[in-house]
């Protein structure tokens, strides 16, 4: 006896009427799609009524844990990739900045420019140090004291944002919504 | 899902972490049943649910509100076992480890449980005969009564391609399944060949 189409039609959904009619009549006389089908049926039911498997208690708990765990690694992989991309970013442009100098001029030149560069900004430096030496000198008395309080302690406070805030960013990262 | 769900949800796409931990509540039995049926061991299914949920977090803003959140949930938890499968190769079924909800309680009926453990085992084994995909694929149809078009939609594959998974598991599934102590019916010459030849 030929099984076929029947034994596929046992496991296709949407047959159509003539081929359930069909398949109807081949089950009554075949024994071994009959069983097959019987098969299916039983295993279907046993599926579909099997238990739907809860977690052990206390998921949530546990999620709720991992969740900051994972969510204090992402940040802290974040302030990472931050800084490596910072680092690769300088390093980068001082590659490019040396490779497009040398290509441009001499070593002598180049060596000669950068003492000179070296040497205006130490004196650069040197002058405002001394401008802000003059200013010192000549505020206090045309300054009130009380201003002088109140710029001293902006400049702490501000001074104290700016650490905690490093601080902050280094152990907790950022975190981007 | 309820007006309740859906208000969690709303928040948690706005970002509310506390909303989302009541999704959690919400869905991790049908997360975690998923993960059960597909791994087989508690540890593993534990494991899989909190990255199911992990991952879906990371992603919310993906999140399309216009599909089920239950079947993108189920999409994310599929995909993760089938690649757990898929990275330990030898599936290590934890046979003699049954969850709590279906240790037998020696309270009630022990004859009741006694089968229903056997049960249970059963369909464990059977499932284990399925390919990784082939078995998410009769878990949602099972257990969730997903659709052709949402099974494909959740495993990234073509309607025709569940069509023939499912067709192909089942029938499978059929062959090796053992009703009451039957033995596992061999349908023409080799397991899996047509019976055409």
């Amino acid at each position: 006896m030929s099984h076929q189409p029947f034994e596929n039609w046992i496991f296709t959904n949407g047959l159509t009427l003539e081929q359930h009619k069909a398949l109807y009549e081949h089950l009554q006389s075949c024994e071994r799609c009959k069983n097959l089908q019987n098969r299916l049926h039983s295993m279907e039911n046993q599926m579909r009524t099997a238990a739907i498997i809860a977690p052990p208690a206390g998921f949530n708990q546990r999620w709720r844990a991992s969740f900051a765990e994972r969510l204090e690694r992402q940040q802290r992989q974040q302030v990472r990739r931050l800084f490596l991309l910072l680092a690769a970013a300088i390093l980068i442009s001082f590659a490019i900045t040396a490779a497009t100098l040398l290509v441009s001029s001499s070593v002598e030149a180049l060596l000669f420019s950068s003492v000179k560069t070296v040497l205006s900004t130490l004196m650069s430096f040197n002058q405002f140090l001394l401008f802000l030496l003059t200013l010192v000198r000549m505020l206090p008395p045309a300054i009130p004291i009380a201003l002088w309080i109140l710029l001293t302690s902006g400049v702490a406070l501000a001074a104290v944002v700016w650490l905690v805030s490093l601080w902050r960013i280094s152990t907790q990262g950022v975190y981007i919504q | 899902m309820s007006n309740t769900e859906a208000q969690w949800l709303q928040l948690a796409l706005q970002g509310s972490e506390e909303a989302y931990a009541q999704l959690v509540e919400i869905y991790q039995t049908r997360v975690y049943n998923l993960c059960y049926r597909m791994l087989g061991s508690i540890e593993e299914a534990e494991d899989a649910a909190q990255e199911t949920f992990w991952r879906a977090y990371q992603n919310l803003k993906r999140y399309d509100p216009s599909r089920s959140f239950t079947t993108w949930l189920l999409s994310i938890a599929a995909h993760y076992c089938i690649d757990q499968q898929r990275r330990r190769r030898l599936p290590l079924f934890d046979l003699d480890a049954l969850p709590e909800e279906i240790i037998p309680d020696h309270s009630s009926n022990t004859e009741k449980t006694a089968a229903q453990h056997e049960m249970e085992h059963q369909l464990r084994q059977l499932l284990q005969t399925l390919g990784a995909q082939d078995r998410a694929a009769i878990i949602m149809r099972y257990w969730y009564d997903m659709s052709d078009e949402e099974i494909a939609q959740a495993l990234t594959l073509s309607i025709s391609a569940v069509k023939s998974r499912l067709f192909r598991a089942r029938r499978q599934l059929a062959e090796n399944w053992r009703g009451a102590q039957e033995q596992p019916l061999s349908v023409g010459g080799k397991q899996y060949e047509s019976p055409a030849f």
